[in-house]
């Protein structure tokens, strides 16, 4: 029989690990016992890059992380994580439906089998000033995880202060104006207390955040092919469903954030385009930096651009 | 065999050998019982650098060496004592009150017995007070303010429960209300058993004369911003924790080695090394505890034990007894941060099966870990104190034991009247 | 004096001074961050990796002071009870244990930093992620041989009450 322990930073009793332990069960009952899932949620085993190398010291097998983390292992997989990249849920769909096999065969040629990749949601900018232009960002004091590298050139070509603090910090800094601007999934918003202090969010998705459910593939290889196709298909399912309850939940949580009476502004057209245009230069810097295929992302525009023309009347 | 290693190593813990190599050794037991790589101890280790919260310890921890190198402590008996010294018992109840405060700012990793305690403890027991008394008192402070925002526990907890699917919802000003009473009882209690325990001592006590009082004040004029400094800092929103110990540490090396000229450069090496000797006998020892830690919960130690605390509830009554026993076992060999994350998510969705409200919870919980800062094996709060005073971990056992028994009351009554946390909610 | 003792008050004294150099720019780069943030806007980005990592190295550094006289947290509400030869006794097999604990950590802690070394992730700016890591094998190995030494010496330093 094999044992695959997997760390997730989702606390247990969630809706993701809910999901996660009745794919588990299902998995052992399928297989008669052969495989099994063990699960350690709630961040117990650390996190996002301590879980990732107790994977390479063999104490776990597989890891429930955000993208990002994955950079190190398999850089592609932040494809998708380009500042204002996408506008909309649909052209995510779109692209997803096209590219997310590729891009789960890359992970396995890295040693990786991915299970499945979960939306997390949109990043938005959240405020406790309005902000619709470029004009309005400069010079607003916005938090940057310091690991992340993207939000941090996102930041700095906004002409915004990345003001490096840890998580922790954030909702203090908000509260003292040591920061004003934050950038955050609806939910992460709500879950992490930042709408009791933000009052506007910019209505423009600026970056698209999903979660991997990754196995390290040699502990995967030990598994007999028949079982590895139940575990890939039951997983498969368990993800898809996530993935849907996300966007669900997304909308929930901006439903909740404006029944708060924090304000969405929506930048013009006009505006969003020079955002773009401003960020075009440090995107194109990032994907030659972080090692991404040029042939891939190609790929990607070509798709979006597909999407685009196809929407058009 | 197993058996024979886990006595031997009880053995050698009884017998004097260093508590980090015990831990570590019974890690390695752990980690060979149950096939995982001994490499993993490194990485636990490593994620001490991966802990933003820790990084006040070695600035709070220089400040408190230096100013307690220094004649601090003197001028803050003067002071005290010209300005409180006709109030009966007022130094007792200023440390607790202080103290407190304190730990809530600092997130409860120590600092408070590090950078006050030090201070407190020689003008307590100039001022009069029984050595012992005064040694349990300042260790029994460091994490006296756990349940007072913005305490770092607490918010971990109200996070964690927003996130699982349960009936009740409440927000984090809620959980910050909800800690007010528990804790102001806490600080109650230990100040009757001040008055108590020092009925027979004769304290000090002075006239009040406004000649002596500018003059307490004025000798202490550089050091006595300290306080303000440090809250404004934190609250103003100028500074992060970290940030403001940091500028501590430079305002105090500035002002004693400049202004009070009681510090020289070739003094300060020693200080430093003392002082980081403290720091690294702490950490090594939290460090090989996270390894330990990670053998527990591979093994799913935890919640086995909530499993046969589940078997043998019957009613709301008994399964928060057997909570209160369940968490203090937890407190005993889990450090906070660690016990919120694995375990909170497990006993939130019985305790609101029993009609246990989460907020109510949040408070039993933090309520006994609290105590867990000073029950052996890991008890943090001792292990800081038998460093700073250089006490033995025996001392502070007998020293801490009545305030330790006092808090457990405490924890009762705070399980058993909802009310203390509740107050503020719509019946 | 012979060159093996030179060495090793070199190597003493420059224990020291690293540890006392870290804490001074671990207070020097707190402060120029908060002082960037106010009066500039912004602030070192590494800085937060810096310090957090730094922590480790004091904690560690701090570990291997303690170990030179075997000033170590332990309990020693039996011990104190044992007439002084048995005392010393135990104190030399207790050190004698700690060593042979701590030469086990620094080869596997040894053993994780080669594997680190090959996957060679960045920790912050360009400084490699094994290069913060090497503290811990090195600290084991020293505080090792510190603690064996101390069991194989006559007469024993352990300090429980001093
Ligand atoms: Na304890
Ligand atoms: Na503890």
């Amino acid at each position: 029989a094999v044992t695959l322990k997997i760390a997730t930073l989702s606390p247990d009793g969630s809706y993701w690990m809910q999901k996660m332990r009745a794919g588990g069960e299902q998995i052992e009952k399928q297989t008669g016992g052969r495989v099994s899932l063990k699960f350690y949620p709630g961040g117990v085993m650390g996190d996002d890059a301590t879980v990732l190398r107790k994977m390479r010291l063999h104490q776990l097998q597989g890891a429930a992380v955000t993208s990002g983390a994955l950079n190190g292992v398999y850089p592609d997989i932040q494809l998708y994580n380009l500042v204002l990249l996408f506008r909309n849920a649909q052209e995510v769909e779109y692209v997803r439906q096209k590219m997310d096999a590729e891009l789960m065969q890359g992970m396995e040629q890295h040693s990786m089998v991915a299970l499945g990749f979960a939306d997390v949601g949109f990043a938005y900018m959240m405020s406790t000033v309005p902000i619709q232009t470029l004009a309005d960002m400069r010079s607003q004091k916005a938090w940057a995880p310091d690991d992340n590298k993207i939000a941090v050139s996102a930041l700095q070509a906004f002409d915004i202060s990345p003001i490096p603090l840890p998580l922790r910090d954030v909702l203090m800094g908000l509260q003292t104006g040591m920061i004003n601007v934050v950038a955050g999934s609806p939910v992460g918003a709500l879950a992490l207390q930042w709408h009791s202090k933000i009052k506007y969010v910019t209505d423009l998705p600026m970056l698209y955040l999903f979660g991997v459910l990754a196995i390290d593939k040699p502990a995967f290889d030990e598994i007999a092919p028949a079982d590895q196709h139940i575990v890939r298909e039951i997983m498969a399912g368990v993800i898809k469903e996530i993935d849907q309850h996300s966007r669900e939940d997304n909308e929930q949580a901006i439903a909740a954030l404006k029944n708060q009476g924090i304000q969405f502004v929506k930048p013009t057209p006009e505006a969003a385009e020079e955002l773009r245009q401003k960020i075009a230069a440090t995107n194109s810097e990032f994907e030659k930096t972080a090692d991404l295929s040029p042939e891939k992302t190609a790929k990607l525009h070509r798709y979006l651009e597909e999407f685009r023309n196809q929407a058009k009347p | 065999m197993t058996l024979a290693l886990v006595l031997l190593l009880m053995v050698m813990l009884l017998l004097g050998a260093p508590l980090f190599a015990v831990i570590l050794a019974a890690t390695m037991l752990g980690f060979y019982s149950t096939g995982i790589d001994f490499t993993v101890i490194a990485a636990e280790l490593y994620r001490i650098a991966n802990t933003p919260l820790l990084v006040a310890l070695p600035l709070f921890t220089l400040a408190g060496y230096v100013l307690s190198e220094c004649n601090t402590s003197e001028r803050l008996l003067r002071l005290t004592r010209a300005w409180f010294g006709w109030m009966p018992f007022g130094l007792a109840v200023i440390s607790l009150l202080t103290c407190a405060v304190f730990t809530a700012f600092t997130g409860a990793s120590g600092v408070t017995i590090i950078a006050l305690g030090a201070l407190l403890l020689p003008v307590l027991v100039k001022e009069g007070y029984q050595a012992k008394f005064s040694l349990g008192l300042v260790t029994t402070s460091g994490s006296l303010g756990l349940l007072l925002p913005p305490s770092v526990p607490l918010i971990l907890y109200g996070i964690i429960v927003q996130q699982l699917d349960i009936g009740e919802k409440f927000t984090l000003q809620q959980l910050f209300m909800a800690g007010l009473l528990p804790c102001l009882l806490m600080i109650v209690l230990l100040m009757l058993w001040a008055l108590w325990a020092n009925r027979h001592v004769k304290l000090d006590e002075s006239e009040f004369t406004w000649g002596e009082a500018v003059a307490s004040v004025k000798a202490i004029a550089w050091e006595l911003p300290l306080p303000l400094f440090i809250m404004i800092g934190i609250f103003g929103g100028y500074l992060a924790v970290s940030e403001v110990a940091a500028a501590t540490a430079l305002y105090v090396l500035v002002i004693e080695g400049f202004v009070y000229k009681e510090i020289r450069l070739a003094g300060l090496a020693k200080t430093v090394s003392d002082a980081m000797q403290m720091l690294g006998g702490i950490l090594l020892i939290l460090g090989v505890s996270m390894a330990f830690t990670n053998y527990l919960i591979d093994a799913e130690v935890p919640m086995r034990l909530f499993e046969w605390v589940k078997l043998h509830v019957v009613d709301k009554f008994s399964f928060l007894l057997l909570l209160n026993l369940f968490l203090l076992v937890l407190g005993a060999i889990l450090d906070i941060f660690s016990a919120v994350v694995i375990v909170v998510p497990l006993i939130v969705p019985i305790a609101v099966s029993y009609g246990i409200h989460p907020i109510h919870l949040g408070i039993i919980f933090l309520a006994n870990m609290q105590i867990g800062y000073l029950t052996p094996p890991v008890g943090m709060n001792l292990f800081i104190a038998s460093y700073r005073f250089n006490k033995s971990i025996t001392e502070l056992y007998q020293a801490t034991l009545p305030f330790m028994l006092i808090l457990l009351v405490a924890v009762f009554i705070i399980t058993y009247i909802p009310w203390l946390s509740l107050w503020f909610l719509a019946p | 004096m012979s060159l093996p003792s030179k060495l090793h008050r070199f190597l003493l004294k420059a224990e020291t001074l690293l540890l006392v150099t870290l804490l001074l720019s671990l207070v020097v780069i707190a402060v120029t961050q908060v002082v960037m943030r106010n009066l500039a806007g912004g602030g070192l980005l590494w800085a937060d990796a810096y310090t957090r990592i730094s922590v480790l190295w004091l904690a560690m550094l701090g570990a291997m002071l303690g170990s030179r006289r075997q000033s170590h947290l332990a309990i020693d509400a039996f011990v104190r009870f044992l007439p002084a030869r048995w005392k010393n006794r135990m104190a030399r097999i207790n050190n004698g244990l700690t060593g042979l604990i701590c030469f086990t950590a620094a080869w596997f802690s040894g053993d994780f930093l080669a594997q680190e070394y090959r996957y060679a992730d960045l920790a912050f700016a360009n400084i490699p992620n094994w290069w913060c890591e090497a503290i811990i094998p090195l600290a084991f190995f020293v505080i090792a041989l510190r603690y064996s030494v101390a069991a194989f010496s006559p007469e024993n330093q352990t300090n429980l009450d001093t």
